[in-house]
This record gives C-alpha cells, structure tokens and sequence, in this order.
C-alpha cells in the first residue's frame, strides 16, 4: 500500500520536474540588444538622422574630445603648434606646468611627447567622421542626387580642412577616404596624404556647394575657393592660388567689419561679413561642462585677473615691439628676416612689481598691439586697466602680457559658461580662415606674381579698417589709451619690399589666431626668424632684472623643426605582419 | 535546446525507476551535540542493500528484524547497531576528528575533503574571527595558497582579489563569488556581508573544480555559506560580539619631505645652474641667495595689513596667509587616528522541523584619512523549515545599508593622498583668519590644500541598500533522489552625492562648485534547478547531479548636476537648491542574460579513490547565435595512497593523497553587455554643434562611439592541477604540494586600434593567449608541546609565473598601451612578458658629461640628466630603447601563521608577504624629480653635479627637461613581510560562566599590522589598483602607487559573549 502511493507521488513530481526543464525557452532572452544607443542600421534611416551624422563632423571641428587628451592639447586654434612655436607668444604660466608645451616651444620635444598624440587623434576623429558621413551619404536613398552632391561637398570641406591641418602640423600623414578598407595605412611610399588629396576635397566644395547658406556655420562655394587657395599658397602655386582667392573677393560673399574688435565679438557673431569659415563655440547648450565652448583656450586667461586661471599663452617681448610704427607704418625686418622693430623696445614692466611706478611707451604703435596684446597701464577690455605683475601668473619665468583676442568682456558674462576648474569656457568663436587672411593671402600671391600695386591696395584694405576702427580709450575714456598711429602704404616700390611688408602685415593683423609658425615654414624663414627673436630676447634686460631665462634654450633645427614628429604611440600601434606602417619624420 | 531538454528528463525517468522501497525502521542519527546529520550512510550489514538520512538526519530503510546497520558518515566514526525489531531508531555518531572527512560546498553539492579533486582551499574561518575589517576580503591575503589581494584602501573600500595571478589584459580577472548559492562578480558585496556571519569559505582555484559554475569561473570561485542554528540544549543561542579597534597611521613609514628653507635654496640651485646668476621668485625675492618670507599672500613680504584680509584675493586685497616656515607636514596633517567599532549580535536554533539564525550587525569605521567613513547595518535572516516528509523549504537573506562618506583619497592623481606630495611646505593648513589657505599668490604651485579637500568632501556620501538572498524548496522524491530549486537574487540601489567645491584659496581656483546626485540600481537573479541523486553498490558510490540555471543582470542608472549653489552647507546641497544654468543629467543601463545546463558526477571506490566528472553549457547573451554556445568539461581523479597497503607497510603516513585534475572553464565578461554590436552615440560634449552660430544651442549630431566585433565567441581557460597531500603524526603535521598550469586562449583583448580608426571604442577581439603556472606549498602543524599547551603553526607559500604568450598573431610587436599618466603610459601588456609589466627606460646613471652625451646621441639628453640604457644598441636613445623596467607581480606570496593555547589563554601571531615583485611609485613625478612645482622629498638634496656623480637625482636645473619620462628612476622592490595580526585572547572558565550565568566568554587583544619590513620607500606597500576594482582597465594599471591609501595599524580589544 505504502508503496503504491509513493510510486504515484513521484510521477505526478516528475511531470512538474518535467514542465520546468520543458518550459525554460530562452532564446528570445539571448537575443537581447544594446541599450540606449544608435544601432547602424537607424543613423542611416533617414535624411534626418544622416543630418545628425553630418553634425557630427562639426562636433570635431573645435578640436575637444575627452578621449584625445586635454582640449588645450588639440583646439582648433593651435595656439601650442602655431603661437608658442613662434616669435609671438610664450607657453606662460609656471615653468614646468604643462612642461611637454614648454618642450614644444623650445624644440626639445621628442615624438614621445604626449601633445602629438592628442592632436593627431583629434584630428583623425574628424576625418574618420567624415568618412563615416559620407559612406552613408553615398548609400543614402532619401536625397535627391543634387541635395546629395551638396551634402558630400560640404563633408568633404570639412574632411579638407582635417587634412589640412594634419598637414601642415605633421606633413607626412596617411590617407583614409571613405573607401579605405584598412586603417593601417602608410605615411611614406604613395599611401600618404598629398595636397591633391586636399585640394580635390575643396574642390568638390567648389563644384557642389552653395553660394549661401541658411546656417552661418556651413561653408560656402566661396568658401571653399579661399581654402583651395590657401592649399595652392602652401605649395607656393601663386597664380593659381590668385585665381583661386580672386574668386572669392570678386563674388562679394565676405567684407571686412568696420571695427576690428568686432571679429571676436560673441554678441556680433550675425553680422560678422569677415567669417569665410568659423568653428561656432556655444555655452549653455546642454553639453556638460559647456564643452562645445571655446574649451582649448581655457588655460589661456589671466592668473588672478580676468578668468582667474591659468596664465598661458602669453605674448612675447618681439611681437609687442613689432607693433612700433613711424609715420604709421611698421618697421620692415631686413630681406633675410632680422627685425628691426626690437632696436629701441617698447617699455616692460618686467620685473617691477604693480605697486611700484610705470610708464608705459609712449612712441608710436599700431592700434591692434592694444586690440591683442594686454600690457601694463592700458584698459584691457572692461575689465580695468593692466596692473602688469599682478596679472602675470609667474612673471619672472613667464614675462608680463596678456594675450586678448580669447577673452570676453566682463560685461558679456552671458557669453561665458563654466570650466573644469575656475576658468570660463565662452561663446568666442575661432575663425579658420576670415576675410581679412583671404586678402593678405591674395596679396602674397600677387606679390610673388609682381602685381605690386594689386598687393598694395589689399593690404591697404587691411590696415585701413585697423586705422578706422575705434580705438582702445584710456580709462577716464577722454583720449586713446596710447600713442596709436597707423598709415596706408604708398604703392611698394620693390617686390622685396612688398613681401616684407605683406608678410609683417600678416603677423600684426593675424596674430593669435594660430598661424604665425606654419607662416614662417612656408615662408623658409623659420630659423632665421626664431633665432633672431631669441638672440633679441636672451639679451633683454629691461629693468636691470635680465629677461626671461629659457629663451635662451630655444633651438630650432632645419630640416626637422618644421614638422612635428608621427605621434611615437601611433608608430607603435601601426605594426602589421612585424612592420609598422608609419613612419618617422625626417630629423626625430 | 528541446532536445536537451527531454534528455535530462529522459535522464530523471531513468533514475526515479530505479527505487523500490521495503517494509521500513525508520530512525535518526545526530551527533554528539544533538545534531541530525544530513547524508549519513546506513547499510545493512553484509549486504549493499542501504541508504542516506535526509536533511534532518532522518532517514527509513526496509530490513528484516535482526538485521545489522552500518551507520557511516564523513567525519564521524562507523557504527554498527543491531535492529533487534525496533521501528524507530535513535544513533548518535561520534565525531572522527580528521578534517579528512570535512564536508564543504563545492559547487551544487558538497563533498568531503578526502573526496575533492580539483584544487579547493577552505580558508580557516575561525582564525578570521575576530579581525577588523569590515570586508572578509580584506583579511584573506596570506591565509590561503594560490590567493592574492589587492587591498582597498580607506573605509568601504573594494579589494581586488585574484586567484592564481592575473589571467585578462582587456577584462578584468576577478573571480565568481557565490554566497548561499547566490553569484556576482562583484567583490562589492562583501562590504555588506558581516564577517561574523560567515560560517566557511572556500575556493575553487583550478577550472576542474571551478567549472560546474561555467563561464563565470574562469578566475576561480570563492564559496561563502553563512551561519545556521545550531542544534543543542533546547534554547536559543545567543551571542554578543563586541570590538573596538583603535586605528592609527603608520607614521614611522610616512617620507621625509625637505624644509622651507631647503625648498628655497633648492629653487635658487635651479637658477644658478641654468646660469641666472642673479635667481628671483616672487616669494623668496632677487638675489644670491633666498629670504624666507613672513607672509606668502601678499607674495614675499615681511609684513601684511592684516585689515586688507579678504577671502577673494582682489588688487589691495588678500586672503593672508603666514609662511610656514618650519614647514607643514602634509602627510600627518591628513592622517589621524580613528576607531574601528562593531556589534554583533546573533541568535540561533535548530529543532526537528526547523531551524533559524538570526543577526545584526552595526559597524562604524572612521578611517585615518581625515573625514572619510563607513557605516554598516545589517540583518540577517537563515531559515529552514520541513514540511511533512518530503519537502524542505528555505531561505536565507541579508539586507543591509551602508554609509560610505568622504573623498575616498585612494589612487587618484589630484586626490588628497596625492595632494599631500604635491603641495609645499611652506604653505600652512589655514590663513590667518583661520580659513584654509592654499597656493594663491604665486611661485607656490599648483598644489591644492589635501586637509581642506578632505573637509570639503566630508558630507559626499554613497549610500546602498542590498539585499542579496535565495529561496529554495527542495523535493525529497526518496532519500536517495532529490530536486532542488532555488531562487537567488542580489538586488542593490546607491545613491550618491558628491559636492565638487569652490576653492579659492588656490593658485589655480575652482570658482563655481557643482552639486551632483547619482542614482544606480542592480540586480543579479538567478534561478536553478537542480536533480541530485546518490547510489551505492558494493564498494562503489555514485553520485549524478544534473541542472539548468538562467541568470539575468540588469542595470540602470542616472544622475543629475547643477552648479553655482549659493551655500556649500549639507542643509542646502539638493539638486532644487541649485541654479537652473549650468546643469546636466544622463543615464543608461544594460542586460546581460545566461541559459545553462550543467552535470556532474562523483564516484569513489572504498574510500580511496575518487573520481569526477562534470559538463556544463553556457549559452551568453553577449554572443550572437552562431557562437553563443559554450561547453566547459571537467575530469579529476584523487587516490589516497595512505588507503594502500605499501603506504601503510611504511608507517609514517597517517594520510596521503594524490589529486589530479584537468578542465576547461569559460569567460565572457567584457564590460560592455554588447561586445558583438556597433553602436553610435548621442553625445552633446564632443557631437552637438551650435551650426547657427547663436552661441547658446547645439544640434544633435551622431558619431561612431562603439565598434563590435560579430565574431565574437567564448574564451577559454584550460587548467592542469597536480597535487599531493600528507599527513604525518597522527595528521597533526600535514603538507600539501601543488602544481598547476593554466592557459588562458581566446582571450577577450580590446585592441587597440592606430588613430586612423576613429575614437569609437575598439572592439574585443578573441586574440591573445595567457598562461599562468605556479607551485603551491603548505606545511601545518597542529599538536600538543606538553601538557596543556597547544601549538598550532603554519606556512603557506605559492609561487606563480604569468605571462602573456600571445597577442596578436598578425602582429609580432603588439602590445596594449594601458592608462595615461602625465602623458605617458607605464604599463604594457605584450606578448612574452608578465601582464602589466612596467615600461620605459632604464636609466644607466648620468650623464657626466657633454661628449658623453654627444656619443649618445640623445634629443633630450643633457649633462646631469638620466643616462638610459642604449637597449637596441644603435648608438641613439630614441623610443625603441624602452623596455621592461620591472614587473608587479610577485614570484611569491606567502603566510605564516603561529598559534599557542594553554588552559584559557590563547595567543596567535600571524605575517604575511610578498617576494620580488616592483612597485612603479608615480608620486615621484611630483616629489623627486623638479619638473613639477610641487613640495619634495629629502632625496632631493643629493642631486647630480660635477663633484656628486652618483646622485640620486639629476641636476637640479631650469635647463635640464624630459627627465620625468617613464624610467626604472620611479621603479622599486615591492617586497615586504607584513606582521598582519597578533590576538592574544582568554576566554572564561566554566565556573566563572556558571556563576554569571553565561554559556561562554572570551576577552581578546589584538595589534593588527604591527610592522612591515620593506625596501619600499612609499607609505605603503600594498598598492590597490584603482579606486574600482571592477573597473575592466584595474588589471593594467597594477603595481602603480599614485598615492594609495596605507593600511592602518590597529589596537583592538573585544569581547565574545554566548548565552543559552
């Protein structure tokens, strides 16, 4: 009996042991997908979304993105690679703080130096955008064949200017279109980067976009010729890059503003006629942190002034002199590059504390030394007048100025977001290239075609908006701040003197802007010019105190320093088969 | 799958059939305490005719009336009782004192230790007692062979634990832990595990033994089971368990850091040797040599107008602040002893048809680093309950919530530990105002005041509730056929706030503060089911186990930010309180799903040979269709040799076993829950652009953010395990010697990928092979000196070798750079070296001088500087001269364990250590070399000249740069032997307990790291990874010490209380 019942129980388990073994299907559970993201198959779903990933080119354009490095490292403005190379502008802050800038601007870096990398990997961001963009743009089926054409030109542009950049900071860099099936791809030996590459990207600009836009960010046809001329000017093709900029001065898209200071004005972004092509910097737009500001200048302001950190990037001794004038015009360098402006130098306050009395110079000086240069005893902005010391972060190691095209006025706070620490991200955009560079690059051109009077009159452009634009006041706000004088050129008399002219022209309106040391490669004048400004500048002596010690270590070395070496790290990862596929620039 | 499916039932069918019951006795067997004993065996002498008790040591056989039992069951001694026509019988077995016969979990079932195959420890959980650590984790360095800890580090912290070295270069190697049958990887959970709860622990070190738990395993297992009621006298056990722990830094370890007055002359050697002749610095003013100033706001003046004081330092105002011109002692300013406070208190009982423990738990640890805590409630709840004669129910289940506060300091380059190396000396912990002072007012670097970071952070708090269970039912279809189901689940919710302040007292100020709230929820529910059977015939018993197993995980999380709060007070800091401006929130989640069968078999012949076999299938979520199928087989043997007449004809061997074992285990543990898809991200920092130039919004834009890898599959640890076992006297000396051999192939490695590919997360690809191979050692003796006194000592060494043995076989030269400190990375994980090794130069000495450094042809070089070490020979130091600078892991861990009792006294001493593995001291960046404004350390003073060639330290010059490379300048010995506990303890004689009417008492006082002998120059030498030891990238960064959080040294007095 006992037993009968318990064989009954057990079955009647085993059919319940059966059901929860026979029930367990779980293969739509295995099936799961990624959660909270895009899947491939979506960001190419429609004309809207394939928008959104050509936004997200331009999200690469301000150069900020965590994963790189630090956004001081890789800006869009260059202000390490192209400023503190050059004869404009120091590293600044404390010696050894961000000491691999330092090495930079002193020429002792190797290709370890983790700057490089940041930069490189930023940039090939964009270009890997881009071609993700137009790969799903080629496959696109919900684009008219116009708007598609228009939309590839417009990628491409932006993929133009990545590899622009990439060129003139490391010159030999490997190619990846959008047709690249690997991404170990050779830097030397038919594989690498070359100007067509470049031009043929504007090109299609040239060929497909449109002569305006609704969005101000956007480029323009006329954009896309200044960019291809300035490609042809950095290969020397002068005639060409003449038609090329002539283009874009005779279709009328772009004109100078009346006032100088307005090209950085956040509040004066819609009517700024001078932007051929901007990185568009924005605050509060729900990025943490405001990082989609102007995020790579935000070690740039002033230690214990205005921003509050972090004293870098501070202007040289050479450039503030360089703004000396006679009769409103600059003092010329000689043919070979040797100034002359650093003969008598304009007054520093190096070494003398801000409580201790200062004259500042009282000759005469191009207006924009004050537009771009703070200096002691000249109102900087609304924000007072300079004390000098007091707003140098270490001025004995780091000298005395401020730099100024970064910064805000105190009243446009609404233009300024948060940091990472106490410094302000703001709303300022960085122009890549203005209307004011379109002209004096034409100018260039016609100087080294011969067309003298041609080139006169383009920097006569220029400097007569700088000589009408309103000038800094001193503080009562009854007289200028200085003694600003600015003249027109008389027609060049020589070519040599209108390249001189044109080149020095360059510097003063342009400076700050991230150009001046690819200006002087490309000029093959680098050396010579480097080493002037530190010859000058090791034996300054201003106030008895001796100047600046490190200068005297600058060394630049032809035939190497005029590129900047394959990132070290890069080289390491391009290994295939045993071999790397990048190679070393020459001299590192 | 189905097919599968109805072969297990197939496979029930078969086993269910094969019982037929008799005409019955029905009996218990308990133990001497009054115990049931669970499994015992009873068979009818001289016949193979038997079976086991259930649960409650119950159990009904059908015999003929004068028919003898044989009652056996590991750890006690065989019987023999005579029927004699009795329907009910009551056995009590007598304890057989080996641990031989031990029973321990070991995965879905438990086994003894005379029967385990694989390499299983059993941590000696007694000797853990009474140790002050609020994670269990944290005390088993040492204890066991083949396990080594990484610890956390300041109160709450997570320690890493791994298991026989480190096996993953993209993942990280943390083990499988299982507590009460419940799985995480997350060493997390032990935060809210009370220690005194815990009833044993052990780990599964070898894939033989590890691999019934499948893809999880592939680090080892470790198995803890918590307390249950006690049988006894027919009362509740009560139990009090009271300790306070005094805990003190360890200041005798804290570095030297040079003074003021050093400081300033050593910034004048800077200059001179440049070739200022005429130094400055805005504190120490112009001249040949430097004054120490009064005040350092305003910068270098002797005397300050204390009227113009202002916080914001302003044109004519200052926050004032006096050079410390003795200097402040960073370290000991943020250091201060602190309490380590607990109560236990816990109650039990076990009747016939039920059984319960209940405790709690309040543990306080206030860490030595200044303001930072951890509290920790618990409850716990272990039942059983019987229901008629086949059915078993149960649960057990801890909740508890914890209170982690303060800026948690460890690792962390800008952390106050670190701070602490990188602010000068001459700066004083607050103004003259009594607010803290800092770097503001120039030449003072970029340090930032730890004390006041520590102050600031004191109310950022994570709190989390846990409740981490299992219920289960098991059905008793006969005593020898069991299914078992059992629901477990690790359900967690934290919720943190965290106040990143304003700081103005700093050269480098933070202006606005953020107040940030972060919520995270998750849970882990397993669900199995599981058929056990055991059979016995002649001298042969097997025992089949079969199951399925369905996991999920599950994750969310969010958080919210705003900033420009208009008081930094605890009463203001709610997301409400903060401007609407600069604000943020996010969020996101996953899920990760795993379907498993899994069997197993054990056999033994006669008590001396032991066989077993087990198979489980994982199928991973994480897998796509095609690969998503894993199959992890296992084989193990043990012979106990000691059984063997030839051993026994030698009589010297009490025990002597040999196991071998072989088996494959699984992982598919990578960070992401996706590791096959590609996938694009919204993201406003580095997508969204403002393309209409209104410099307040942005558009949405796309970009690639995670590239997968479709092909994707399972990798795949193999591991052989050897070992022998003996014991002499009477098994009061035992040793046990092990090898094993673990290959780790189809590694999961994140590549990655040159620049051209974009930023989007390199895809895991199954490249790349690791072994790891090792030797195991143990030697214990437990006996009697003489009368009365006992004497228990021990030693256990392990010795591991690992070693990548492949990365990319596209790729000779492959090498994973690991994470980036001040623009360089430390570590590399390459083919041929040990995992994480440390990479850079190795410097030779110095230059001395020009035409030495010409003949190297070095672009940094200089005279004074690092001489490297020309590696490839070509005559160039270039970046193909780096190579191995040395290597974190150890040859050998080892624990060593002493132990006396005589009548109520008890004294136990307990060190354990490393051999040869290097610590990578980043802090030297900051503290040794001059390229950073920082404070510095004492070796600094003998820095390179012309008459000093065998300096410590380059020349100490403006003109000297790119020193601060990664060079074996930062490498040292990591070695150290660590004096862990001392516990001498007394415990109250039985008339004493009978007089104040307790059960049983015992005092106890304990140092707990009493000293620890190291070349090791840092605070200390235990370096924890990163702050998150789950973090995928901690197993790259090992052995760099970026300012870890020193183990404290305790003084501890407390008292264990039983009542009945």
């Amino acid at each position: 009996m006992k037993k009968h019942i318990f064989v009954n129980l057990r079955w009647r388990y085993l059919v319940f042991v059966g059901i929860f073994f026979i029930t367990f299907s779980c293969d739509e559970k295995l099936e799961t997908q990624p959660q909270g993201v895009l899947d491939p198959l979506t960001v190419v779903s429609s004309a809207e979304n394939i928008d959104n990933l050509i936004i997200g080119v331009y999200g690469m354009l301000n150069g900020y993105n965590p994963s790189t490095g630090s956004a001081w490292q890789t800006s869009v403005t260059n202000w390490v690679y192209g400023d503190i190379t050059s004869d404009d502008a120091y590293k600044g802050s404390e010696l050894t703080d961000q000491g691999p800038a330092l090495e930079i601007e002193m020429f002792s870096h190797t290709e370890s130096n983790s700057y490089f990398n940041a930069k490189w990997r930023a940039l090939y961001e964009g270009v890997k955008r881009s071609n993700d963009a137009l790969r799903a743009l080629n496959n696109s089926e919900f684009l008219s064949a116009d708007a598609k054409a228009e939309r590839i030109a417009e990628v491409r542009f932006l993929r133009g200017h990545f590899y622009f950049d990439l060129k003139k900071i490391f010159d030999n860099v490997p190619y990846l279109d959008e047709n690249s099936e690997t991404f170990f791809v050779k830097n030397f030996g038919g594989e690498e980067l070359t100007w067509a590459h470049i031009e043929a990207d504007f090109q299609s600009g040239i060929d497909n976009l449109p002569t305006t836009q609704a969005q101000s960010g956007r480029p323009i046809k006329a954009a896309a010729y200044a960019y291809l001329g300035k490609a042809l000017l950095y290969q020397s093709k002068f005639s060409e890059a003449k038609t090329a900029f002539d283009w874009v001065v005779n279709s009328n898209a772009f004109s100078l503003v009346s006032e100088y200071e307005a090209i950085y004005d956040p509040s004066k972004k819609a009517e700024n006629t001078e932007t051929v092509f901007v990185v568009h910097h924005s605050i509060g737009d729900g990025a943490a942190g405001d990082a989609n500001g102007d995020y790579g200048s935000i070690l740039s302001y002033i230690q214990g002034g205005p921003g509050g950190c972090c004293g870098f990037y501070v202007p040289t001794q050479d450039i503030v002199n360089a703004h000396k004038t006679q009769g409103g015009l600059p003092l010329l360098p000689s043919a070979d590059g040797i100034a002359t402006h650093n003969a008598a130098p304009v007054n520093s306050d190096y070494g003398i504390p801000s409580d201790a009395a200062f004259s500042p110079y009282t000759g005469e000086v191009d207006p924009r030394l004050d537009f771009n240069i703070g200096r002691r005893g000249i109102p900087f902005k609304d924000w007072g007048v300079h004390p000098g010391t007091d707003w140098a972060r270490d001025p004995v190691a780091q000298g005395v100025f401020s730099q100024k095209k970064r910064f805000i006025r105190k009243d446009q706070d609404a233009f300024a977001g948060n940091g990472a620490w106490g410094e302000q991200t703001t709303a300022i955009d960085y122009h890549i290239i203005r209307y004011a560079d379109v002209l004096l690059m034409l100018a260039e051109a016609e100087v080294e075609i011969g067309s003298l009077s041609r080139a006169t009159e383009l920097v006569n452009m220029v400097r007569e908006r700088a000589k009408n634009s309103s000038y800094i006041q001193n503080e009562a706000g009854n007289a200028n701040a200085a003694n600003y004088s600015i003249e027109l050129y008389p027609d060049f008399i020589s070519q040599d003197i209108a390249r001189r002219a044109v080149r020095f022209e360059r510097r003063l309106e342009l400076s700050f802007e991230g150009h001046r040391f690819f200006d002087l490669v490309r000029w093959g004048i680098a050396k010579a010019r480097i080493d002037d400004y530190k010859a000058f500048e090791s034996s300054f002596n201003p106030n008895g105190t001796g100047y600046i010690p490190y200068i005297s270590n600058i060394n630049f070395t032809v035939g190497k320093n005029e590129y900047f070496p394959i990132p070290a790290g890069q080289i390491d990862l391009s290994s295939q088969g045993g071999e790397a596929t990048l190679q070393q620039n020459p001299g590192y | 799958m189905k097919k599968i499916t109805y072969l297990f039932c197939t496979f029930c069918v078969l086993l269910c059939s094969s019982l037929f019951a008799q005409t019955s006795v029905s009996g218990t067997v308990i133990d001497q305490e009054g115990n049931p004993i669970p499994g015992a065996t009873i068979i009818v002498s001289g016949t193979s005719q038997g079976t086991t008790t259930d649960f409650d040591g119950n159990f009904t056989l059908n015999v003929a009336g004068d028919a003898s039992l044989d009652i056996s069951s590991i750890g006690f001694q065989t019987q023999t009782i005579a029927v004699n026509n009795q329907s009910n019988l009551s056995i009590v077995l007598v304890d057989d004192i080996s641990e031989l016969d031990e029973v321990f979990v070991t995965g879905y079932s438990s086994q003894s230790r005379k029967s385990i195959t694989g390499a299983v420890a059993i941590v000696d959980v007694g000797a853990l007692e009474n140790l002050p650590d609020q994670s269990v984790l944290n005390q088993l360095q040492g204890r066991v062979t083949g396990v080594q800890i990484g610890k956390s580090g300041g109160p709450g912290g997570v320690p890493q634990v791994r298991i026989r070295g480190y096996a993953n270069v993209s993942t990280n190697s943390n083990p499988l832990y299982v507590i009460d049958g419940v799985q995480t990887n997350s060493a997390e959970v032990f935060n809210l595990i009370n220690p005194s709860d815990i009833e044993s622990i052990q780990i599964l070190k070898d894939a033989s033994s590890a691999a019934i738990y499948g893809s999880r395993a592939n680090n080892g297992v470790v198995i803890v089971t918590t307390k249950k009621g006690k049988k006894g006298a027919d009362k509740v056990s009560f139990n009090i368990n009271l300790s306070s722990a005094y805990q003190t830094p360890r200041k005798e370890a804290f570095p030297d850091f040079i003074t003021p007055q050093q400081y300033a002359d050593y910034l004048w050697l800077q200059q001179t040797n440049a070739g200022n002749d005429s130094p400055s610095h805005l504190q120490y003013g112009t001249g040949s040599s430097p004054v120490l100033p009064n005040y350092l706001t305003p910068a270098g003046s002797s005397t300050a107008d204390l009227s113009t004081y202002a916080l914001v330092p302003g044109p004519d105002n200052n926050p004032i602040k006096l050079a410390n011109k003795q200097g402040t002692d960073w370290i000991d300013e943020i250091f201060a002893p602190n309490f380590l406070n607990t109560i236990n208190i816990s109650a039990g009982k076990s009747t016939e048809d039920s059984n319960f423990y209940i405790s709690s738990n309040l543990s306080s640890n206030r860490g030595i680093l200044r303001y930072t805590s951890f509290d920790r409630y618990s409850l716990r709840a272990n039942s059983d309950f019987k229901v008629g004669d086949r059915f078993t129910f149960g649960e057990s289940l801890t909740v508890a919530y914890s209170e982690r506060k303060g800026s948690a300091g460890n690792q962390e380059e800008g952390g106050p530990i670190n701070q602490a190396h990188r602010i000068q000396p001459i700066v004083p912990v607050r103004d003259v105002e009594g607010n803290f002072a800092g770097t503001a007012g120039g030449g003072l670097g970029n340090g930032s005041n730890p004390v006041a970071a520590l102050y600031r952070d004191r109310n950022d708090i994570a709190r989390t509730i846990r409740a981490l269970g299992n219920f289960y039912g098991i059905v008793h279809f006969s005593d020898d056929l069991n299914f078992k189901s059992s629901f477990g689940f690790d359900y967690s919710s934290t919720s943190s706030s965290d106040l990143i302040p304003q700081r103005l007292e700093d050269q480098e100020q933070q202006t606005t503060n953020r107040f940030t709230e972060w919520n995270g929820v998750f849970s882990e529910t397993t669900f199995s089911n599981t058929l056990n059977y055991s059979t016995s015939f002649g001298d042969h018993t097997i025992k089949p186990l079969i199951g399925i197993e369905f996991n999920v995980r599950k994750n969310r999380t969010f958080f919210g930010y705003r900033s420009n709060f208009a008081s930094e007070s605890q009463d203001f800091l709610y997301l409400d309180a903060g401007p609407a401006g600069d604000q943020f929130n996010g969020g996101g989640g996953s899920q990760v799903f795993l379907f498993s069968y899994l069997s197993k078999i054990d056999y033994t012949y006669k008590d001396k040979f032991f066989a077993s076999a087990s198979a489980r299938i994982d199928q991973s979520s994480r897998y796509l269709k095609e690969n998503r199928t894993g199959v992890f087989p296992t084989v193990g043997l043990a012979w106990r040799l000691s059984e063997e007449q030839f051993v026994q004809d030698l009589d010297i061997f009490d025990n002597m076993r040999l196991r071998l074992a072989w088996g494959q285990s699984g992982n598919s543990e990578t960070p992401t829950g996706y590791p096959t898809a590609s996938s694009f991200g919204l993201n406003g920092t580095t997508n969204n652009y403002d393309i209409g130039g209104t410099s307040s919004s942005a558009l949405t834009g796309y970009a690639s953010s995670i590239d997968g890898n479709p092909n994707l599959k399972w990798e795949t640890a193999e591991t052989f395990d050897l070992a022998l076992e003996f014991g002499l006297l009477n098994n009061d000396l035992n040793i046990e010697v092990g090898y094993y051999n673990k290959i780790s192939r189809d590694l999961l490695v994140r590549l990655t990928r040159p620049a051209t590919a974009g930023l989007a997360e390199d895809p895991f690809v199954n490249i790349g092979e690791s072994s790891n191979k090792g030797v195991e050692f143990a030697i214990n003796y437990n006996g009697e000196l003489s009368d009365g006194l006992g004497i228990q000592a021990g030693i256990n060494m392990s010795f591991n070798k690992t070693e990548v043995t492949g990365l990319n076989p596209d790729n000779a030269d492959q090498f994973l750079p690991t994470f980036d400190f001040r623009g360089n990375t430390i570590t590399r994980i390459q083919k041929g070296y040990p995992i994480s090794y440390f990479y850079g130069y190795d410097v030779e000495g110095f230059y001395s001088n020009q035409a030495e450094v010409d003949a190297l042809e070095q672009s940094n070089g200089v005279v004074g500087g690092f001489k490297y070490r020309d590696v490839d020979g070509d005559g160039k130091i270039t970046g193909d001269d780096r190579t191995q600078i040395g290597s974190p892991h150890p040859d050998a861990i080892y624990g060593i364990n002493l132990g006396f009792t005589y009548n109520q006294f008890a004294l136990s001493l307990f060190a354990d250590g490393t051999i040869g593995n290097e610590i990578y001291d980043f802090k030297k960046y900051f503290t040794d070399l001059h390229f950073f404004p920082g404070t510095l350390k004492t070796s600094v003073l003998d820095s390179w000249s012309p008459s000093n060639p065998n300096a410590t330290v380059p020349l100490i010059s403006n003109n000297v740069t790119g020193q601060e490379l990664p060079s074996s300048f930062y490498v040292e010995d990591g070695s150290y032997l660590r004096m862990r506990n001392i516990n001498l303890s007394y415990t109250l004689p039985n008339s004493v307990n009978s007089s104040l009417n307790i059960a049983a008492a015992k005092i106890y006082f304990q140092v707990d790291n009493a000293f620890v002998i190291t070349n090791y120059s840092g605070l200390d030498p235990e370096i924890n990874v990163l702050n998150d030891p789950n973090n995928p990238r901690s197993d790259q960064n090992l052995g760099i010490d970026r300012g870890a959080y020193p183990n404290p040294r305790s003084f501890i007095l407390g008292v264990n209380i039983s009542l009945h």
